[in-house]
């Protein structure tokens, strides 16, 4: 099949013109407002020019909320230059500008959108009044219901804390298998005198680049009940460790859970199954980053330090953990809430919400919003999902920062 | 096209208004079929522009799911497409959210067979232009295997256990065993049906001594007959069939192509065979494929959808479909075509799409759906028992409902 | 480490190194082997035709007792590399086509007749057709194209803005830095789901949707508060007296930016580059929301035509991500450094 070059890259250069016009207005508008903030008609100034800009986002078919936005926005602004500002960090605001603008497009009006959406019932009941009139009716409760409804117990049984807990569950194993055997892996390669290192590597990385749906659809195939591969395994393997005594055969690994399971049936062990999947997923990344942080720390360290007579354990102790550090806790930080508001695995392993057990918090809200296309719930979900990971994560910021922040 | 449309935005006013003039009126098209339709569709796109070219028909094929959320999302810019093609199903949805126009005024209702254009309806009109019956499961089996067609169950489970070896991964029976797809069918032989309608409320209607006894034969055939394997999901059932480890095999009629290839003379298509128990065939869905009609639609483009859809249910176009695709046309006059009954391959779909019951198209059925597999899964793992799980799933599903109908119990109140 | 200990005789710590080195390699082997299994069964599925992911044949695996030790290293060694894979060559399909006459189609003045004749010649398959189809009958190249400009073009605007924005916050302090800085790292744990219906509105009503520009902007806005956190940590060990010295011969700070402060980051900038053309390079659901036509789709979108719900050709998929995984290789493992000097360099600062 041919194919088609020509117009993507036209497209392009009308994507810069279009950018380094926004830019330019950006700039002149800060510009502006640097010549001017001193006047004291300066804020009923910005105040008018919101409001003529909501007026005329307004006219142009944007909804309430967005015409709103954009009217408050350019107060907000005046207010900054006024108050914050005041005609001074010139070249900062010159900077920021672009960054700025894009911040405000795409992460500050869709989280203000959301927000609003999270109050309301959106469903698809409402959903003709939205296109029609732009209107979504409150939520009950004085908009809270989709919130309430987050807490609520569902009719199979599952209730919001246990699903909580078990994305802490899955984030806390997954990290700590991809931080320990990616460590592990990467101190192996990183040994001196292994040959080999760059097919070892190669192949190691093949997890992580190969497609995640093909890989997780290959995984579900063999977690098959009947005709998998793992459960066959699993089955040769107790035969290779059994023993008989006095006439009964003995299979010392099934007494810790090694035995064949219904994968997919079994809730626990269809999460069991995804965090394998996961686990295998994930170690290149952390594998990769280690080998290059323990690449970067020079041999001469070590050999200073065996001259003073240090052991393997005190090197690795004193040497290596330090000098990892800077490269561990920002890649623990980033992978745990990576790992938390992942929702490929678990969805491709569940089939896409078929089977039951496994859920996190994002794979159930996708499920419990998206099946019914109910945006005002997901709304609500999505945002006690974010406060969570926001708490977490300043615990973890706590728990890891006193020592790192002497290290700087 | 694209193109010119974004520089229109871009630089506004300065767009050239007499190309826009002379171009043909543009009529978008998204469907969800196999790729095989894709191509045959293509075939009729430009057949009708080269009849036509005052129309423009752009194809997009998106995935089920994909683009029953696309197309709602669209919707709110104005910016869906105009035509959808789709199972029949899209029309609970589309139209509970008021995205999709009734299409009454646009086909001769006695262009059609009833029955096809009922599945369709809709508090009393129809909401999609029925293009193809069929999305209805069958029963294929190995010639190799086993000689003659199931009549009943009891054959079925007779032969299957002859053919069960679970040390050789062999069965009597493959099937996507935990998908309720494949379980109301055994609902139907059982008398139970899922949804029922009063007084214009529909409710589910899981929680019943009939389906607690086709969910306890569905476990019977795993636990006390043994023919089906412990679990299987829809590809492991294909793969066991498809490698001659299983003799019977139910699947939809989506893949009879795929299976007549790959057996040839060997293949044996089935309807659903008879529940001894009740003396009543098993039932399966028969739905079908439709186009739905943007409700923002404007008028010129309608004129278009208007000739497309007259071309699509031609008569020639209807038995390309049955001859190519293995779809059951829905037109009458296709239907009734002395050519019809030459096409060999598509008689054992007809003759099962006999014993079927039309699909169910009301939104409610998601609820349902969702209930049914949760009830399913838990019976077939033995997490809970059939009478349990029979409660559990009608639960579920009336929770899933007061999701969707939420906002006429505020109304109710 | 794993040196040599000191005050050890040599032919004693020779045979202890050999034991340290076989061990390594063992454990590496083992690792290797599970990173194998599955992405070798993705493969042999790449030459199937009968669109199946199951291997439905079960492994006759002698009961105890019986068992050889021939039959546990077969059995292991099936399951790395599927015998399936060397098969494939020997027996070349034939499908066996059911050679009817077309009962309906003699009007010689049919329309679709010309059009009929056209995918008549079709090619008899091959074992590696797979492959081949991918590119002669669908639009794979088309894909990989795009998502090749889609990625370039968003890694390129997104340094750009990152570039400018972490300048500002690693040289100059302004009223709300943290509350800015805080809001940067936070938009990281918003669930990608929540985004979908307000992105998609915002990029329609800048008339950018269904095109490439407007999913480079939305991709190359959602790395940029990553790259920022890397070149303000890097920008932060850069001297600030270089720049200060160009200030006193009269450089303003714009030039001073771009004339002393970029040359010497290039390394921050190839990370930050690197970061968002994987990303963009990977994304799904971007893609998904904003883009319609297939000629427009990434490989990531496109590749999905093949997993359709009753309709999958996971043959097609396999075979299209095996191609797609070895340019993603040489990518992740020509940038993992440049990522992990990212991560050391910029910290994660909130």
């Amino acid at each position: 099949m041919e194919i088609t070059v020509l117009p993507a890259i036209s497209e392009l250069l009308l994507l810069l013109l279009i950018l380094a016009g926004i830019l330019a207005t950006g700039i002149g508008y800060i510009w502006l407002n640097y010549k001017i903030w001193k006047y004291p008609f300066y804020l009923p100034l910005t105040l008018l020019f919101g409001i003529s800009l909501g007026g005329y986002t307004y006219a142009n078919g944007a909804s309430q909320l967005a015409a709103a936005f954009f009217g408050t926005i350019p107060f907000l602004i005046g207010l900054y230059f006024k108050r914050g500002l005041k005609g001074d960090f010139k070249s900062s605001t010159y900077f920021l500008a672009p960054a700025v603008i894009g911040v405000i497009f795409l992460f500050l009006y869709p989280l203000v959108f959301e927000f609003y959406l999270s109050f309301r019932d959106l469903s698809l009941r409402t959903f003709s009044d939205w296109i029609t009139t732009g209107h979504v009716p409150l939520a009950d409760n004085y908009g809270l219901s989709n919130y309430i409804e987050v807490f609520q117990n569902r009719a199979t049984g599952q209730s919001f804390i246990f699903v909580l807990w078990r994305t802490i569950m899955w984030t806390a194993i997954n990290l700590f298998f991809h931080l320990s055997v990616g460590l592990v892996l990467a101190l192996l390669l990183n040994a001196k005198g292994v040959k080999g290192v760059a097919i070892y590597r190669t192949l190691l990385t093949l997890p992580w680049v190969i497609p995640q749906v093909i890989a997780v659809l290959v995984w579900r195939a063999d977690f098959n009940e009947s005709i998998g591969f793992i459960n066959q395994f699993i089955t040769v393997v107790n035969q290779l460790f059994s023993f008989e005594w006095s006439g009964n055969v003995i299979m010392p690994l099934t007494w810790i859970g090694f035995e064949p399971k219904a994968w997919f049936l079994d809730g626990s062990a269809l999460f069991t199954a995804a965090c394998i999947v996961n686990i295998w997923l994930g170690i290149p990344f952390m594998m990769i980053n280690f080998l290059g942080a323990l690449q970067s720390i020079p041999h001469s360290v070590y050999e200073a330090a065996s001259i003073d007579g240090a052991t393997w354990m005190q090197k690795f102790r004193h040497v290596t953990v330090p000098l990892l550090k800077p490269v561990m806790v920002p890649a623990s930080i980033l992978g745990a809430i990576w790992t938390f508001n992942n929702l490929n695995v678990i969805f491709l392993m569940t089939d896409g919400g078929r089977y039951e057990g496994a859920d996190i918090l994002v794979t159930d809200l996708f499920k419990q919003s998206f099946t019914y296309y109910r945006y005002g719930f997901a709304a609500a979900y999505s945002f006690v999902i974010f406060a969570i990971l926001c708490i977490l994560t300043v615990i973890q910021f706590r728990v890891t920062r006193p020592r790192h922040a002497s290290t700087t | 096209m694209r193109f010119s449309n974004f520089l229109k935005g871009a630089l506004a006013g300065l767009a050239i208004a007499g190309a826009a003039h002379a171009a043909p009126t543009k009529i978008s098209f998204w469907e969800q079929d196999s790729s095989e339709a894709g191509k045959e569709m293509d075939k009729w796109i430009s057949v009708f522009e080269k009849k036509n070219p005052e129309y423009k028909i752009v194809r997009q094929h998106y995935e089920n799911e994909e683009l029953r959320s696309k197309f709602l999302r669209s919707s709110v810019t104005g910016d869906g497409a105009d035509i959808v093609y789709g199972p029949n199903d899209l029309a609970g949805v589309f139209n509970t959210a008021g995205v999709i126009r009734k299409v009454d005024d646009l086909i001769p209702a006695n262009k059609f067979n009833p029955a096809a254009l009922n599945i369709v309806k809709l508090k009393g009109s129809t909401w999609g232009i029925p293009l193809s019956e069929g999305n209805h499961l069958m029963v294929f089996y190995n010639k190799k295997l086993v000689k003659d067609a199931p009549k009943d169950f009891a054959t079925i489970i007779e032969n299957g256990k002859k053919m069960t070896n679970p040390a050789k991964n062999e069965y009597g029976l493959a099937m996507f065993q935990s998908e309720p797809f494949w379980f109301v069918p055994l609902m139907g032989g059982f008398d139970a049906w899922p949804l029922e309608t009063k007084n214009g409320q529909t409710k589910v209607t899981i929680n019943t001594p009939e389906t607690v006894k086709a969910l306890q034969f569905l476990v019977d055939l795993k636990n006390k007959h043994k023919i089906i394997p412990a679990d299987c999901d829809y590809d492991c059932a294909k793969s066991m069939f498809l490698s001659g480890k299983a003799p019977y095999h139910i699947n939809g009629d989506w893949e009879a192509n795929a299976m007549r290839e790959k057996f040839g003379a060997d293949l044996g298509v089935a309807p659903l065979p008879l529940v001894n128990e009740t003396g009543k065939r098993a039932t399966p869905l028969l739905g079908g494929r439709f186009l739905f009609v943007n409700k923002a639609i404007t008028d010129k483009k309608l004129a278009g959808v208007k000739k497309f859809v007259e071309f699509i249910t031609s008569k020639n176009v209807q038995l390309r479909m049955a001859t190519r695709l293995d779809r059951i046309p829905a037109t009458l006059e296709a239907r009734n075509a002395p050519e019809l009954a030459k096409v060999k391959t598509l008689k054992p779909l007809i003759d099962s799409a006999e014993f079927a019951k039309a699909s169910p198209s009301e939104v409610e059925m998601r609820a349902a759906w969702d209930g049914l597999r949760i009830m399913v899964q838990r019976a077939m793992s033995g997490k809970e028992t059939v009478a349990q799980a029979v409660k559990t799933g009608q639960k579920a599903a009336d929770e899933a409902l007061s999701a969707i109908q939420t906002e006429k119990k505020t109304k109710a109140h | 480490m794993l040196l040599l200990p000191r005050g050890f005789s040599m032919s004693k710590s020779l045979s202890k190194r050999f034991l340290q080195l076989s061990v390594i390699h063992l454990l590496l082997t083992a690792a290797c082997i599970t990173a194998i299994f599955p992405v070798a069964r993705v493969v042999s599925i790449s030459f199937r035709n009968t669109d199946t992911v199951a291997t439905s044949d079960a492994f006759n695996f002698p009961p105890r007792g019986e068992a050889t030790f021939g039959d546990y290293v077969e059995f292991f060694s099936q399951a790395v590399i599927p015998y399936e894979l060397f098969e494939v060559k020997e027996t070349p399909d034939t499908t066996v086509t059911v050679v009817e006459e077309d009962p309906i189609l003699v009007d010689p003045d049919d329309p679709f007749a010309s059009l009929d004749e056209l995918d008549a010649v079709d090619a008899p398959r091959k074992w590696y057709s797979n492959y081949t189809d991918l590119f002669t009958k669908h639009l794979f190249a088309q894909w990989i194209y795009n998502s090749l400009v889609i990625s370039f073009s968003a890694a390129f605007i997104g340094v750009f803005l990152a570039a400018t924005a972490a300048y500002a916050f690693a040289r100059f302090s302004f009223p709300g830095k943290k509350l800015a800085g805080g809001f940067l790292f936070t938009t990281q744990m918003i669930p990608a789901p929540m985004m979908i219906i307000p992105v998609y509105l915002v990029v329609k009503s800048l008339n950018l949707g269904n095109t490439y520009a407007g999913l480079v902007l939305a991709m190359s806005v959602t790395t940029l508060p990553f790259s920022i956190m890397v070149l303000k940590g890097y920008f932060e060990t850069v001297p600030k007296s270089l720049e200060d010295a160009a200030r006193v011969d009269g450089c303003s700070p714009i030039s001073a930016f771009f004339r002393i402060l970029l040359p010497l980051s290039t390394p921050a900038l190839a990370i930050a580059f690197l970061f968002s053309f994987t990303s963009a390079w990977t994304d799904f659901l971007l893609a998904s929301t904003l883009i319609d036509d297939v000629e427009l789709r990434p490989w990531t979108l496109g590749i999905m035509e093949f997993s359709g719900n009753f309709d999958a050709r996971w043959g097609l998929f396999a075979a299209g991500s095996v191609v797609i995984a070895i340019p993603s290789m040489m990518l992740f493992l020509y940038s993992a450094k440049y990522v992990v000097s990212g991560l050391t360099l910029g910290g994660v600062k909130g």
